[in-house]
Order: structure tokens, then sequence, then C-alpha cells
């Protein structure tokens, strides 16, 4: 034995051989009895938090955009099973041997990207007999996605941009990856955490006129991610024929994402589940986060301790320019119509502020503050009925999302009160 | 592995028979890292008691990337690096009084040879450089690869391995003839 070893013997003997390797003792008892009372508390507080937590966290990131329908389908598949069990005789088993009879799900539909309505496809293959693990492709016109287990392709067709992730990894996707963890996906376990979802889960019974078919109509919503959804069950095959999404928490207007064709149990070919690489596209990867997270502390830097707004512009500028599809773009114009503001350069402020207002329009949890700040850019230059507009954007875009009562929702409700009162004055 | 995922599944659950299992599973090994790494040994259990129920608030959300066992040594040892800054006063020469805080210890006197070896090398432990002993013993004691290591504490698996070659090297010379090497 050499030297090392002798060392390293030497300590595994002297701590790990101990001569009291007894079982257990009071002092084992009592850290097993508290760490049994705080894991109860901690269930206890986290199982209502978590799926606001969760939900909120989905809503908010950019991937949302991109999340909100694949989720929505998801869901949609999901729930199909959950849908099962709204019978009196109802049990998990029956749904879970249920499961395991449907392999595949496509979907078709329409959904809004930005502000245009584009048609996309979903594929859904769950790990079951013939898939060991969970397979998705989403197609539009604007993006496709492939999910093969943990790793997920992200395409941009139009920027020629793909980004390659870890799935838990995901601040939209993790909810999902998570579930998956739980219990085999999607199973009664999923189920149970899918039911928790919904604030008014509703559904009424009633003929289709035209074929006579008994159908349920179920119409549900969730405040944190102010989204409703609708749904039409076929009692006979306890199977979803359509689906809607909502942005909002009634069902009003037209919905962000529309599920019109439901197809069960296709023959779906694997290749649809692979990613093929498309030539000439530049690939988003980890190092380009990293990227615009230093130069964000440097701007930060350069923002809140240097003051030098100028310089920060140009910092800024260049996140947005070099990656539009980060998080961090939209800050990163909402900042530049800060310094601006801070250099006494009103009409530039507004124009980054209105850039990024009508680039990211649908990022909830953080448009609602450039509303804000627009419409202050706006009080400063008098236009008063443009900056009552920009603060009942924020409002509105706030609604669900922030506290009330917290930046920029109250600081906008003053704001709009202060220019009431100036105009009837 | 497979066997921590399934507990951390039932963990999260708040099965208790579970956190009992992980607990049994890795106390042993825990209470060895923390021996190690404590300028007072009597704190061992303290650490231990502060790191599951630590581990136990974090139940419903745990999401276990690497070893469980990989984790709870870091856990413990970031917690003895903080209970040793707390206390920076005992030194090498306050280990002679202090004993570690186990019941049922047997009197014999392979149980005093044990304890003094033990103390012999506690105090050689406890003159290394707090990165070169915490790199040892997670390496030694915790079963953990340098990469596994150089992942939790943030430094590169190069910087990992001079810490643990160089404090090996420096044990050594602070052992040499003391305890039979």
């Amino acid at each position: 034995m050499n030297e090392p070893d002798k060392i390293k013997d030497l300590l595994r003997r002297t701590y790990r051989e101990t001569p009291d390797v007894s079982g257990a003792t009071e002092v084992d008892e009592r850290i097993l009895s508290d760490a049994s009372t705080t894991m109860k508390q901690a269930l206890a507080t986290n199982s209502s938090r978590q799926r606001v937590a969760v939900w909120r966290t989905i809503m908010r990131t950019r991937t949302a955009r991109l999340a909100a329908p694949i989720a929505a389908v998801v869901a949609v598949f999901v729930i199909t099973f959950w849908d099962r069990s709204a019978g009196t005789a109802w049990s998990v088993e029956q749904t879970i041997a249920a499961i395991k009879e449907l392999k595949t799900l496509h979907i078709k539909g329409k959904t809004y990207y930005g502000s245009d309505l584009v048609d996309f496809e979903c594929w859904i293959r769950s790990p079951g007999r013939e898939s060991d693990f969970l397979k998705i492709r989403y197609q539009s016109e604007r993006k496709t996605v492939v999910v093969r287990s943990n790793v997920v392709y992200e395409y941009w067709p139009k920027d020629k941009l793909l980004k390659i992730e870890h799935g838990p990894r995901i601040p939209g996707f993790e909810f999902w990856y998570r579930a998956a963890q739980l219990s085999f996906w999607p199973t009664g376990q999923m189920l149970k955490t899918l039911k928790l979802f919904s604030d008014d889960w509703k559904q009424v019974t009633q003929k289709d006129p035209n074929t006579g078919k008994e159908l349920v109509l179920v119409t549900c919503s969730f405040r944190p991610s102010n989204t409703s959804f609708f749904f039409v069950v076929d009692t006979e095959s306890r199977l979803i024929q359509r689906a809607k999404m909502w942005k909002n928490m009634r069902q009003e207007g037209e919905p962000d994402t529309d599920m019109q064709t439901f197809i069960y149990d296709e023959e779906v070919r694997d290749e649809v589940f692979e990613f093929e690489m498309p030539s000439g596209v530049t690939i988003v990867n980890k190092k380009a986060i990293e990227e615009s997270e230093a130069l964000c502390d440097k701007a930060e830097n350069l923002f809140h301790k240097e003051k030098k707004y100028g310089e920060a512009i140009g910092i800024y500028r260049q996140i947005y320019d070099k990656f539009p599809d980060l998080n961090v773009a939209e800050h990163a114009l909402m900042m530049i119509g800060i310094c601006h503001g801070r250099l006494g350069q009103p009409d530039k402020a507004i124009e980054a502020f209105q850039k990024a207002t009508s680039e990211y329009p649908n990022l909830k949890g953080w448009i609602e503050a450039t509303y804000f700040y627009l419409g202050c850019a706006y009080m400063d230059q008098g236009q008063e009925e443009k900056a009552l507009e920009a603060f009942e954007h924020c409002l509105a875009a706030a609604e669900g999302v922030r506290d009330p009562d917290k930046f920029p929702v109250k600081h906008a409700r003053e704001c709009i009160d202060r220019i009431k009162i100036q105009q009837q004055r | 592995v497979r066997e921590d995922r399934l507990l951390i599944r039932r963990f999260n659950a708040g099965d208790t028979a579970a956190l009992r299992r992980i607990y049994n599973k890795y106390r042993l090994d825990l209470l060895s890292v923390a021996g190690a790494l404590l300028n007072d040994p009597a704190s061992c259990e303290d650490v231990l008691h502060d790191v599951f129920v630590g581990f136990a608030s974090q139940a419903g959300r745990f999401e276990l990337i690497g070893s469980l066992k990989g984790y709870l040594a870091i856990c413990v040892a970031n917690r003895a690096r903080n209970a040793n800054r707390q206390d920076r006063q005992i030194g090498p020469e306050r280990l002679i009084e202090a004993r570690p805080r186990q019941s049922g210890q047997p009197d014999s006197s392979q149980a005093v040879a044990y304890e003094e070896q033990r103390l012999i090398v506690t105090s050689a432990l406890a003159q290394l450089p707090e990165e070169q002993r915490q790199v040892i013993v997670l390496h030694v004691l915790g079963c953990l690869r340098f990469r596994q290591i150089a992942q939790l504490i943030g430094e590169s698996i190069n910087t990992v391995q001079s810490r643990y070659r160089y404090g090996l090297r420096k044990l050594q010379a602070l052992l040499d003839g003391k305890t039979g090497l």
C-alpha cells in the first residue's frame, strides 16, 4: 500500500469504522422527528403555493409564448384521460388502464403568434410500450419544437435560430417534466395534479343538434396564469373532440389557441419526432445565455452604480441586437427607454418603449413595467391621453399576473387618477 | 441511484418512511464527513440535525440532480464550515478536551484506542486549509468523485485535484509516525 492509500485507509478507519455502530438512538429519533415535522409543514405550505408559483413562472417567462400552446395541448392530452374519470364509476386504475391503450395524439388547429394567427400541428407519443420516453413535435410556420425526453429543440425557421435545451430547466416546461418524474407519464398522479389546475371547473351535458350524440362541454380557468379553457368531450369515446384556450379568465374574444381536430392513435412515423438540423442554422446555446447575462451585469452596473446612461444604452443595444429571442431582450429595450429618459431624450425613450411593447406584446410579467414607463414618458411630454392609454395597457397586462398593490399596477392606477383629476379641472 | 430516485419521489409525496430510510442509509457516512470536518466534533449530530431538517423543508419540491449522498455530504460540509467559522477559537488544542457526543459507546480499551487515534487524526485534519480538508473528506469519506466535488463547490476539477494532492501530502507529514503509518 503506498503512502496516500495508507492515509485514506487511516481516515476511513478513524471516521467510518466507529466502534459504536448502534441502531437508532435518542438523537436519531429526535432528528427524524424534527425532520418529519418540518417535512409535513413544508408539504402543507408548498402544495397550495407550488401550483400558483409554477404557473406564474410559466406565464412570466419568455418561453411562455412557446410553452403556452404546447402546455395547453399536453394538458388537453392528459385532461382527456381525466375526463374519463367524469363518470360515477370512475377509478384511477380504470384511467391508467385506458391510458395504456392510447398511444398517440395528433392535434391540428390555430394559434396566435404575436398578433398573427397561424396554423399548427402537434403530435404526442406517451412513453408507453412503443416509446421509452415522452415525445412531442409542435410545428407552425413560425416555430418548431421537438421534445425528446429531456432534450428540447426549439427552432425559428424565419431567423434560422435553434435552441437546444435541457427540458426540465426550461422555465415554461419544468412543470411537465416534474410531473412526468413524479409518476409514469401520464398517470393517475398526473391527473390529480392537473385537477388542481382549475379554479372553476364546470361541465354540462348536451346533445349535438346535428348528430344527436351526447357531448360534455367543459370550461375551466386558472387565475395566476390568466388562462381559461373550453373542451368538448364525446361521452361515448370519452375523448376530447375540440378544445380552446384563452389568455383571459372568461373565455372572452378569440381564443389564443384553438385545437380544432383531435386524432387518436394515429400511426405516427418515428421520423416525426426526430429533429433534423437545418442547414445554416445559428444555435443559441448556453454560452449565449451566459454572454447575455454578463452583458446585462455590465449594463446594470453602468446604469445603477456609475450612472453612465449613454454607455449603458450601448450595452443594452448590444443585448437586444445579439439576443433578440432571449428573456433579456425586452428588458434591454425597456432599459434603453429609461436611459434615454434619464438623458432628457423623451422622444427616444418613447420610441424604445413602443418598440418593446410592439415586439413583445404578450410577454406577461415583463411588459407591464414597460407600459408604465411609456405612460410616464408621455406624461413628461404632456400627452395625457396617450399616457392614460399606456397606463390602462399596464393594468390590463398586469391582471392576474402582478400584485395589484405593488409596482407597477399601484403606480399606474395612481397616475390614472392624477390625470383624470387634472382633466376634470 | 435508482433507489434514491424512488426514495425522493416518495419523500416528495410526504412519505416519512422514505425520509427515515434516507436518514438511516446515509447517517453514518454523513456523521463521518461531519466528524472529520468539524473543529468541534461534539457538533456532529447538531450538523446532521440541521442538514436533515433543511432537507425535509424541501419536501414536495426537491429535485435530485446527481447523487443524493453527494448532495447531503456537501450540505454537511457547508454546515461544518459555517460552524467552524462561527467558533474560530476552537483550535486543535481544544480537540483534546472535546468528546464526540455518542450514546452507548462501550467503555473498552478498543474504544479508548479508537478515541486516541481519532483525536490525532482530527487534530491533523484541522491544521489543513479549509479547502484542502473539505476535498479530502468529501472524496475519501463522502466517496464523491472529483468531478462531483468540483460541480458541487463550483471549482474546476484541476483545482479540486490539486487541493486533494497537496492536502494529502501535508496530512501525511503531520501524521508521520503518530498513528503507525
